[in-house]
C-alpha cells in the first residue's frame, strides 16, 4: 500500500476518497424499488449493450458498452501524480463517435456488465485446441497471426500481436468466431490494485 | 554468485552512504534502459551505469533491523513485545545460518523491483534467465521506471532483503533468491497469466501483493488467471504442476478495504469482505491478512472466510521498514501488500527445510502453526483442532512454529497436489423469493455423503460456493454457509458501494451478472479446514437492508479435501 489505499484506476480510486471526508453522509441506495423483475435485473447493467460491442470469455459472449467520458492511452501513460495511481485512463470530451476512430495506441474505455472498466491494451490471447499443440506455431501462422509468446509451459495459450484499441477486439472476435481455435479474447487492461 | 551484464567502475558508494540520491532523479531515460515512452523527462527513475556494479557487501549487523518490529518486536514502536513473526533465529542484528531460506526462489509479481538495490543484489542473479522477465521492455532488467513504481521493491525487501551486510534491514528469508516478473507494470491480462506460470520448476513461491480494487464490489478474476492458478497447483494433462509436480505456491493479500466507507463521525460504516475479490477467493491462493504491532487488525483489514493466516503490517501509528528504489529505505510501508511477502518469506523458510512438501502441505502447516492473536476478539471460534476468526484466518503466521512443524510433517495424500472433490448443485424453478426483511432469511441445504460423491472426504481443505440470484440491489444480501458441524462461513454481508463518490450508491455487482459462469458468483472458504465433508451443508441468504427485492435461482457446493483417518 502506498501512502493511502490506492488502486490502479482513477475510477475505482473515487471509492476510497469518500472515506477521507468524514463529514459526508453515506450514499443512499438507488430507488425507487423497480416494479418488476426485468427492471430489477437491469439495474447496474449496461444501458446500451445493444450498441454492438462484445467479446468472448470462456466461450461465452459478453456485452460491453463504451464509456464516453474516458479513453485509455497506451502510448503515453502520463505523468504520475503524487499519491495517486498511474493509469492509462484519461478524460475524453470528443464524444462517443470519435471513440470509434481513435489514433493508434489508444482505446475506448468499456464497461462490462458489472460496471467495471476495461480497455484494449493490444494483443489477443488465443487458446489452441489440444490436437493442435504439436503444431502451435503453424496453426497461428495459418491464421495470419504473429505470436508474441506462449503464456503457459504447455504452449497451449498464446499472446498474438495486434495494436491497442478496437482492432484487437475485432481480431479477437473474428478468431473466436472462426472456430479455428478453442477460444480467443482481447488482452484486456483492467483496474488492479497494488495493496 | 552475482553477475551482471555490464561491469563498470564503482560509483555506488555515494548511494550506500546516503549521498546524492536526489541527483540521480534529475534526468530520465533509464528505467530498465529504455527510452521513456511519452518523452516526459521528469517522470522517471534513472539508473546510471554505476548502478550495475554489485554493491560492496560487508558482514555486520544491519542498521535498520531494530526498526523492523515485524521481525523482532521488543516494544520499540509502542506496540506489544512479542507481537512479531516469531523468528527466534534473529538476534540483535544477525541470523542463525540455516534458517534464511537458502536455495529457495521467491518470485515477486509486481510493478517493478530495483534488483540493483544494494540490499537485494546479493540475492539476485541477473545471469540466470529465470531470474526475471520484463513485460514492458523484454530482455531488460525489470527496474522501476516511473516514480510511483516503488511498490515491488518494498515488497521484495520484506521477503528477502539481505541480512548481515551492514545495509538497511533484512527480509524474512534473507538468503532466498529473488525472481521478478513486472506483470503489474502494464496491467494486462496476458502478463498476469504469463507471470503466474513462468519458471514454475524453480520457483518456490509467487508473491502477489495486488488484487482487485477494494470498493465493496464483486470483482471477478479473468479466465486466464483462474486457469493459470489451477494449472500451477495441480498441473494439466500435458504439464505437471509447478515445483516438479508438488504444486506452485501463490500468496496474495486479503485486501485493504476494511473501512472503505465511513460514517459522518469518521467511524467505519462498510467493510469489504475479501471474498468479493475474485483473485483471492480461489482454492490455489493463500490469502493473507494483516495484524499490527499490538497483534490486532488495523483499520484497513478486511475479513473473509477465504483468509488463511495473517502476516504483520502497519497501522495509523507505525509502518513497516523496508526498501525503496534508488538504494534507499522507508519506514511507512503498509497494507496487506506488506503482510503477504512476510508469509511468502515464511514459505521459503519451510521449503528450505522440506522442499518436497506439496502446496497442500504448506497451506496446512501455515494454518496449524499460526498463533491465535488478539484472543479477546469475539470472532474466534474453535473446532477440529483449529481456531478461526474471519478477521485473522487461523491466526498470525508464526515462522518458528511453521518451520518446526514442517520438520516433522508427514505429507498428506502421499504428496499429491490434486485434491479429491465433491460437487452438488441445486436450482430453483421458479426462483425462490428473498423477503426484504432481515429477520426472515431463506435457507436451503445440500446433503453430502460418500455415495453421492463417489469419494469420502474426511478432511476438508477448501469449499467453493456458487450462488446465483437476481436482486435489484445485490449489496443487500448477507450470505452464510453453515457446515454439518455448525461452523459458519460469512461469505457476503450487506453493504452499499459508491464508485463515483456522489450521493447515490452504485451497484455492488450482481449475482446474475452475464459475465459470470451460469452457476453465478463463486465464493471460497478455508474456514472448514479439517472438518469431515459428510452431512448437511446449509446456505442462509438474508436481505439485510431495507428496500429492493430479489429471487434466488441456484447455488452449488464443491468440497475439496482428502480421505484420511
Amino acid at each position: 500500500m502506498r501512502s493511502a489505499i490506492v488502486t490502479l484506476a482513477g475510477l475505482a480510486f473515487a471509492a476510497w476518497s469518500l472515506a477521507g471526508e468524514p463529514g459526508r453522509p453515506l450514499p443512499k441506495k438507488p430507488g425507487p424499488v423497480p416494479a418488476d423483475k426485468a427492471a430489477a435485473a437491469a439495474i447496474g447493467k449496461p444501458a446500451n449493450a445493444s450498441a454492438g460491442h462484445y467479446w468472448y470469455e470462456n466461450g461465452q459472449r459478453m456485452a460491453l458498452r463504451i464509456d464516453p467520458a474516458w479513453v485509455a492511452d497506451f502510448s503515453s501513460p502520463g505523468r504520475p501524480e503524487r499519491g495517486r495511481p498511474r493509469t492509462p485512463l484519461k478524460r475524453f470530451i470528443g464524444g462517443e463517435k470519435a471513440l470509434e476512430t481513435l489514433p493508434g495506441g489508444a482505446s475506448p474505455v468499456f464497461r462490462d456488465a458489472n460496471g467495471a472498466a476495461r480497455a484494449l491494451g493490444g494483443g489477443v490471447i488465443v487458446r489452441l485446441r489440444a490436437a493442435d499443440l504439436p503444431h502451435a506455431r503453424a496453426r497461428l501462422a495459418d491464421a495470419g497471426l504473429v505470436p508474441v509468446r506462449p503464456l503457459d509451459p504447455e504452449g497451449r495459450t498464446w499472446l498474438v500481436d495486434s495494436p491497442p484499441g478496437l482492432p484487437s477486439l475485432a481480431l479477437a472476435n473474428q478468431l473466436h468466431e472462426s472456430g479455428r481455435f478453442e477460444a480467443a479474447s482481447p488482452n484486456w487492461w483492467r483496474p488492479r490494485a497494488l495493496k | 554468485m552475482i553477475s551482471y551484464p555490464r561491469r563498470l567502475p564503482i560509483r555506488l558508494l555515494r548511494v550506500l552512504l546516503g549521498l546524492s540520491i536526489s541527483g540521480l532523479l534529475t534526468a530520465c531515460g533509464g528505467g530498465g534502459g529504455s527510452d521513456p515512452p511519452d518523452g516526459d523527462r521528469e517522470c522517471c527513475f534513472v539508473y546510471e551505469s554505476s548502478w550495475f556494479v554489485p554493491a560492496v557487501q560487508q558482514p555486520g549487523p544491519d542498521p535498520s533491523l531494530g526498526r523492523q518490529w515485524h521481525l523482532l518486536n521488543l516494544g520499540q514502536t509502542g506496540g506489544t513485545p512479542g507481537e512479531d513473526l516469531n523468528l527466534p533465529w534473529v538476534t540483535s542484528g544477525s541470523w542463525v545460518p540455516g534458517f534464511r531460506g537458502e536455495e529457495v526462489r521467491v518470485a515477486i509479481v509486481d510493478d517493478a523491483v530495483e534488483v540493483v538495490h544494494p540490499d537485494l543484489t546479493p540475492n539476485f542473479d541477473a545471469g540466470k534467465p529465470e531470474s526475471y522477465f520484463n513485460y514492458r521492455v523484454p530482455g531488460q532488467l525489470p527496474l522501476p521506471y516511473y516514480f510511483d513504481e516503488d511498490h515491488g521493491t518494498s515488497v521484495a525487501g520484506i521477503a528477502l532483503a539481505r541480512d548481515d551486510n551492514t545495509l538497511f534491514g533484512a527480509g524474512v528469508a534473507p538468503r532466498a533468491s529473488l525472481g521478478v516478473y513486472n506483470a503489474l507494470a502494464r496491467n494486462l491480462d496476458a502478463d498476469i497469466a504469463d507471470a503466474l506460470r513462468r519458471d514454475p520448476k524453480v520457483t518456490g513461491v509467487y508473491n502477489n501483493s495486488w488484487g482487485s480494487p477494494d470498493n465493496g464490489v464483486l470483482n471477478p478474476a479473468e479466465a486466464g488467471f483462474v486457469a493459470a492458478i489451477t494449472a500451477g497447483v495441480e498441473g494439466t494433462k500435458s504439464v505437471e504442476a509447478g515445483r516438479n509436480g508438488k504444486g506452485s505456491i501463490y500468496v496474495f493479500p486479503a485486501g485493504n478495504g476494511g473501512c472503505y466507507l465511513q460514517h459522518a463521525d469518521g467511524s467505519c460504516a462498510m467493510s469489504e469482505n475479501s471474498n468479493y475479490d475474485g483473485y483471492v477467493n480461489k482454492r490455489g491462493v493463500i490469502a493473507v491478512c494483516a495484524v499490527d504491532d499490538t497483534g490486532r487488525a488495523p483499520y484497513y483489514a478486511e475479513p473473509g472466510a477465504n483468509i488463511l493466516v495473517c502476516g504483520r503490517s502497519g497501522n495509523t501509528r507505525v509502518g513497516i521498514t523496508t526498501l525503496v528504489p534508488q538504494g534507499a529505505e522507508r519506514t511507512d510501508f503498509n497494507g496487506t501488500s506488506a503482510s503477504a511477502p512476510m508469509v511468502s518469506g515464511i514459505v521459503a523458510l519451510i521449503l528450505k527445510e522440506r522442499p518436497e512438501l506439496s502446496w497442500r502441505d504448506v497451506r496446512l502447516i501455515l494454518a496449524k502453526s499460526a498463533r491465535q492473536n488478539d484472543p479477546g476478539d469475539p470472532g474466534w471460534t474453535s473446532g477440529f483442532g483449529l481456531h478461526f476468526n474471519p478477521k485473522y484466518g487461523f491466526g498470525a503466521a508464526d515462522a518458528a512454529a511453521a518451520v518446526a512443524l514442517a520438520k516433522t510433517w508427514t505429507s498428506i495424500d502421499n504428496g499429491s497436489p490434486v485434491m479429491k472433490s465433491c460437487t452438488v448443485d441445486r436450482s430453483f424453478v421458479p426462483a425462490r423469493g428473498i423477503p426484504d426483511d432481515p429477520a426472515t432469511p431463506v435457507t436451503d441445504s445440500i446433503g453430502i455423503d460418500a455415495s453421492s460423491c463417489m469419494t469420502d472426504i474426511t478432511r476438508v481443505e477448501f469449499v467453493e460456493v456458487r450462488f446465483r440470484a437476481t436482486h435489484s440491489y445485490a449489496g443487500d444480501l448477507r450470505i452464510e454457509l453453515i457446515s454439518p458441524a455448525g461452523q459458519v462461513s460469512l461469505l457476503a454481508n450487506e453493504r452499499v458501494c459508491n464508485l463515483d463518490n456522489d450521493a447515490v450508491a452504485d451497484s455492488c455487482g450482481n449475482y446474475d451478472d452475464p459475465g459470470l459462469p451460469p452457476s453465478g458468483w463463486q465464493f471460497g472458504s478455508v474456514r472448514h479446514l479439517e472438518e469431515p465433508a459428510a452431512g448437511t451443508w446449509t446456505l442462509r441468504v438474508t436481505d439485510a437492508q431495507a428496500g429492493d427485492e430479489g429471487r434466488w435461482s441456484s447455488w452449488g457446493l464443491t468440497v475439496w479435501g482428502r480421505q484420511e483417518p
